[in-house]
């Protein structure tokens, strides 16, 4: 039995995803499950579509490809990432010192099916050399029953340790994190 | 080899000129300073040139096969190295020619060597005015390199619009094209001159209506030119990379889009343009943002002088620039 590869794809600009979808529908045993406008729909999609492989523009906003990524780790199993971008000279080169897969845009078909063949979960170590591309995180990501949950920071009241959890409590309740 | 070198081209025939020329004026100088009358002023002078020419013509040469290896050196090493030389050769003649002949004003050679080294550093200060003199030309060279430099980020996200277009909507995919040509056309172009702000007024639109099709309705644009002089003469591609900061740090980032307002007005004669943008301080600010803004500033000034400003300021979660300058026509 094939099986199919389920894709998210995360792009502010429709025509990107278009595009995106496009060149997807010409590659066998893709499908398409999600399409996100920011990092932060691309998770909260990606908790009920559960897709294999996230395709993750890095410029977007409320939240970016870089943090969408970060945040992606937690879910079980854990998806394939890859990030598109149009250009981002830092980016680019930090990827390029740390090997992580990324397409830019315009993006070829034949390079799109290579990604795909070859594409990976990123290793926790690709991850933490994003860390110094971010921005200040906009938000926290909180495991809960097998869903992961968004948390803005700016809706924190407080945080609490308590040995070795930490609660966070804003206006409507509280979460425990475990990071 | 000259461009890590400030020292002067000493392989250029038009350095070697200059020095000669200058030597020689100093020398008639001289010669002015020691005759008691005019008459004593040709000899005096017949004999000055009959020390300094063999000097020149020795220095040049040295000059010209040491410069490779003086070029290598560190601006004031080079300096340095080169009022040295100039006194050994001047020695090495002064010694030289008094072995055959008696002149009067050399009788003392060391006090030749001293002069040979005034001059040389008098030559040299010479050269690094004229250096200085120059520098205008390439700083307003830079500016035009500056000018043409249009964000990468924008052309290829807009290649990727136009791309998706091409299948679905190939007419607006062959609009998108035909204002990329015009836009790029005007950006490539040398652009000293200034143009009628109806034309840069065009090419924003053009601008804009590419920027539309990927972003969309995030992306509102409120033209307030109601009372704007179409014929006022302004530089060109000043308002046009205002935009583009606009559209990349002010409506990129928002989820929702927001709107840019433009507003050009004529006031005591001087012409106003405000563009504003909606703007979140969490956002990092790149570097290039105020790139374009001191390179406008610096063609404003360029152009006008202190007649024209610019000014920009955030506040009620707006960023605003706001741009003076002269109400010029034809």
């Amino acid at each position: 039995m094939i099986t199919l590869l389920k894709i998210l794809i995360a792009d502010d600009e429709a025509p990107a995803r278009n595009r995106l979808r496009d060149l997807l529908s010409e590659i066998q045993n893709t499908s398409v499950v999600a399409e996100a406008k920011n990092g932060k729909e691309a998770i909260e999609l990606a908790t009920e579509t559960k897709p294999d492989l996230m395709l993750l523009d890095i410029r977007m906003p409320l939240m970016d490809g870089l943090e969408a990524a970060q945040h992606a780790q937690k879910f079980e199993p854990r998806p394939n990432i890859i990030f598109t971008t149009a250009y981002d000279v830092y980016a680019i080169k930090a990827f390029d010192l740390n090997a992580i897969d990324y397409l830019l845009k315009p993006i070829r078909l034949e390079r799109l099916q290579t990604a795909i063949d070859k594409a990976h979960a990123l290793k926790p170590k690709q991850i933490d050399a994003l860390k110094p591309l971010q921005k200040i995180r906009s938000h926290l990501s909180i495991h809960e029953r097998g869903r992961v949950l968004l948390v803005p920071v700016d809706d924190m009241i407080y945080l609490r340790a308590e040995l070795k959890y930490i609660t966070v409590r804003t206006i409507e309740r509280e979460y425990l994190l475990e990071e | 080899m000259r461009k890590n070198s400030r020292l002067p081209n000493l392989h250029n025939l038009g350095i070697h000129l200059r020095i000669l020329l200058i030597v020689n004026l100093l020398a008639v100088l001289a010669a002015l300073l020691l005759s008691q009358q005019f008459d004593e002023f040709l000899p005096l002078l017949a004999e000055l040139s009959a020390v300094i020419q063999p000097i020149i013509l020795l220095s040049m040469l040295i000059l010209y096969v040491l410069y490779p290896l003086l070029s290598k050196l560190q601006y004031w090493q080079g300096l340095f190295a080169i009022v040295l030389l100039e006194m050994l050769i001047s020695a090495f003649v002064v010694l030289l020619i008094t072995r055959y002949f008696s002149f009067e004003v050399v009788t003392i050679p060391y006090r030749v060597i001293v002069l040979a080294g005034i001059v040389t550093a008098i030559v040299l200060y010479y050269f690094y005015l004229q250096q200085r003199a120059y520098s205008p030309a390439i700083a307003e060279a830079r500016l035009q390199a500056l000018q043409a430099r249009i964000r990468p980020h924008f052309l290829f996200n807009s290649i990727n619009a136009v791309l998706s277009l091409i299948r679905s909507h190939p007419k607006r995919a062959e609009t998108a094209l035909e204002d990329m040509a015009d836009l790029f056309r005007v950006l490539m172009a040398e652009n000293r001159e200034l143009v009628p702000l109806e034309k840069e007024i065009a090419l924003c639109k053009q601008y804009l209506s590419i920027e539309s099709l990927r972003l969309e309705d995030r992306l509102k644009i409120n033209w307030q030119l109601d009372n704007m002089p179409t014929k006022a003469l302004i530089p060109p591609l000043i308002l046009q990379p205002l935009l583009e900061n606009a559209v990349y740090h002010g409506i990129e980032p928002m989820p929702e889009g927001g709107e840019i307002v433009v507003a050009i007005r004529v006031k005591h004669k001087e012409l106003h343009i405000d563009i504003s943008n909606p703007y979140v301080s969490e956002n990092s600010h790149h570097s290039g943002n105020k790139m374009a803004l001191k390179n406008i500033k610096e063609r404003l000034h360029l152009h006008f002088d202190l007649e024209a400003s610019l000014n920009s300021q955030a506040n009620n979660n707006r960023y605003s620039v706001h741009i003076r300058l002269p109400y010029e026509t034809d």
